[in-house]
């Protein structure tokens, strides 16, 4: 009854958590080795396994349909969920940022530092949350546009004259004609609990992510 | 678009019809839970269901002052829905019921709907009912205990197995900010960092302060980041850390919060309550006028609380006439969801 129940996100994170949970002596390769197993029973921990997609780890998590969750600080900020955060992993490092064509834009220019007329701004992206956040926490109004995908091929057509989007290297950017004027916020992964299973199932829980905190490769928490 | 016709036929978020079993289920565990509030010595009371927007968001913070349903009556004042209960019966007892017989605290229950906005899509309710008690004019731990107790005790008659009620208390968090000349500005970013539930970012706001490492190890005790840390209940102890908070002058604040938390556990370990209790620092209510214990109940399988509550000895002087009290309100809607899912 006491196990945890863990989801975990699918995609690029997922190589990196399976990796922190065998350093805390966690093998899960029974998922490795069939990627279409969405539930997996480890029973050498007493753990119950979940893969869902990235965006709905914090869903998953929220209802309690799982105690924790691995997955990036990018999702949470969209996500805007009830859910605890407990430990920053470290791994999966990536950023929100503002970037715009070199028509209008330098490297690291600032939104006051645009060459553009328009005062009501257009921004593309598919973080409507973070993106609102960002530029009613800047003063400037603007226009969001939703994507769901290419948001960088909105500013080249006219659609948007700024994106917000999330980058790891930044060369999908560059390869689009595009520059960053400022960065809205870093993202790496982070285990998160509902809000009951924290009060219910304690000991596990803090169990779990003080074993990663010291097993993991993560950076201690510092300045 | 939909035409005038349709929201004939539709009712809007965040309400909804009860119907015949949930009804009757609903009633009944309100019927158990008066008669539980009677026998144990408290009265009923029926405040209004709107007020005037002052008196109803009396107790409440900008951020619910915000989600207050409120309308305009013909000569233009502004009325509001009740968001909670225990405003409304503050506004009574400091207006009406000033004084108790001998002296005595006045103990009363109620039971109705509150009214609140909640964000889109979250699925949660804007109309949503609470029975609770509230005793007023009693300080000190003996009365945070009676109510804390009756509440286990109401869970119990009502036939929930498996529950946990967090207790943390205001002036325990904020004397330990006191001890370590934390400022007001940081202390916003803080209780933002707790009210967002993100302990990484309150670790990082804590280490980026500075501080020396016992006193930095006191603030980060707050999130209780360690298996064997802060639980009351089933091993009786705090954690090591917060044995300086005894010793050290500059901790007055946050030693006096521990010895009514203390005073309080005693209390219940004698009832034999004490292991459905778990300390928690990082509990924040949603209304501003807590001053002192505050708790929350929890079950398996509901993502939300059952009932909530705590200390407000300065709500009743918003009304004119100050004096301490202490209550909770459950929410009978999601123990019905609690006891359904342990069956």
């Amino acid at each position: 009854m006491n196990g945890l129940t863990i989801a975990l996100p699918k995609g690029k994170l997922l190589v990196h958590t399976l990796k922190a949970l065998r350093a805390i002596g966690i093998d899960l390769s029974g998922l490795e080795d069939n990627p279409r197993k969405l539930v997996h029973r480890d029973e050498a921990s007493g753990m119950t396994f979940l893969v869902a997609r990235a965006s709905d780890v914090p869903t998953f998590v929220e209802h309690g349909a799982a105690d924790i969750g691995i997955v990036g600080k990018d999702v949470l900020m969209e996500g805007e969920k009830r859910v605890y955060e407990l430990l920053d992993l470290g791994f999966g490092a990536c950023r929100f940022v503002v970037a715009g064509p070199k028509s209008i834009a330098s490297e690291g220019c600032g939104l006051n530092g645009l060459k553009c007329s328009r005062t009501h701004l257009r921004v593309a992206t598919k973080f409507t949350r973070v993106t609102e956040r960002h530029f009613a926490g800047a003063g400037r109004p603007v226009e969001i546009i939703s994507l769901h995908g290419s948001v960088e091929l909105a500013p080249a057509v006219g659609l948007a004259e700024l994106i917000v989007d999330l980058v790891e290297t930044g060369r999908t950017l560059i390869e689009n004609g595009l520059v960053v004027i400022e960065d809205v916020a870093p993202s790496t992964a982070r285990l998160i609990s509902n809000g009951v299973s924290l009060r219910l199932k304690r000991g596990p829980v803090f169990d779990l992510a003080s074993r990663l905190r010291s097993g993991g490769n993560m950076n201690a928490p510092a300045g | 678009m939909v035409s005038s016709r349709d929201w004939k036929t539709r009712i809007p978020e965040g309400v909804r019809d009860i119907v015949f079993e949930e009804a009757n289920q609903l009633r009944r565990l309100e019927g158990l839970l008066a008669g539980y509030f009677e026998k144990a010595g408290y009265r009923e009371v029926i405040p209004p269901t709107f007020g005037f927007l002052e008196s109803m968001g009396a107790g409440a913070g900008v951020r619910v002052q915000e989600d207050l349903y409120k309308f305009i009556d013909r000569r233009g004042r502004i009325l509001a829905l009740r968001p909670d209960m225990t405003t409304p019966v503050a506004r009574l007892a400091a207006t009406h019921l000033a004084s108790g017989e001998n002296g005595e605290p006045l103990r009363i229950w109620y039971s109705g709907q509150v009214f609140r906005y909640e964000e889109s899509r979250r699925g949660r309710p804007h109309e949503f009912r609470q029975t609770g008690v509230e005793l007023i004019g009693a300080a000190g731990p003996e009365a945070d205990a009676e109510v804390l107790s009756l509440a286990i005790a109401v869970l119990e008659a009502a036939g929930l197995p498996e529950f946990s009620i967090a207790l943390g208390h205001v002036d325990l968090l904020e004397g330990i900010w006191d001890g370590a000349a934390v400022n007001e500005d940081t202390r916003e970013i803080l209780r933002a960092d707790l009210g967002l539930r993100d302990h990484v970012a309150y670790e990082k706001h804590v280490f980026s302060l500075g501080l020396n490492p016992d006193l930095t190890g006191i603030l980060i005790s707050v999130i209780g980041g360690s298996a064997d840390g802060i639980n009351g209940g089933s091993s009786g102890g705090f954690p090591p850390e917060w044995e300086a908070l005894r010793s050290s002058e500059r901790f007055s604040r946050a030693a006096g919060a521990l010895a009514d938390l203390a005073a309080v556990l005693d209390r219940l370990h004698g009832l034999g309550q004490a292991g459905r209790i778990c300390l928690d620092l990082t509990l924040l209510r949603n209304f501003n006028y807590y001053t002192g214990t505050v708790f929350e109940a929890f079950a398996p399988g509901l993502g939300t609380r059952i009932l909530g509550g705590g200390r407000y000895d300065n709500l009743l002087g918003e009304f004119g006439r100050p004096r301490p009290a202490t209550g909770f309100a459950l929410e009978p809607e999601n123990l019905l969801i609690a006891l359904e899912r342990c069956q």
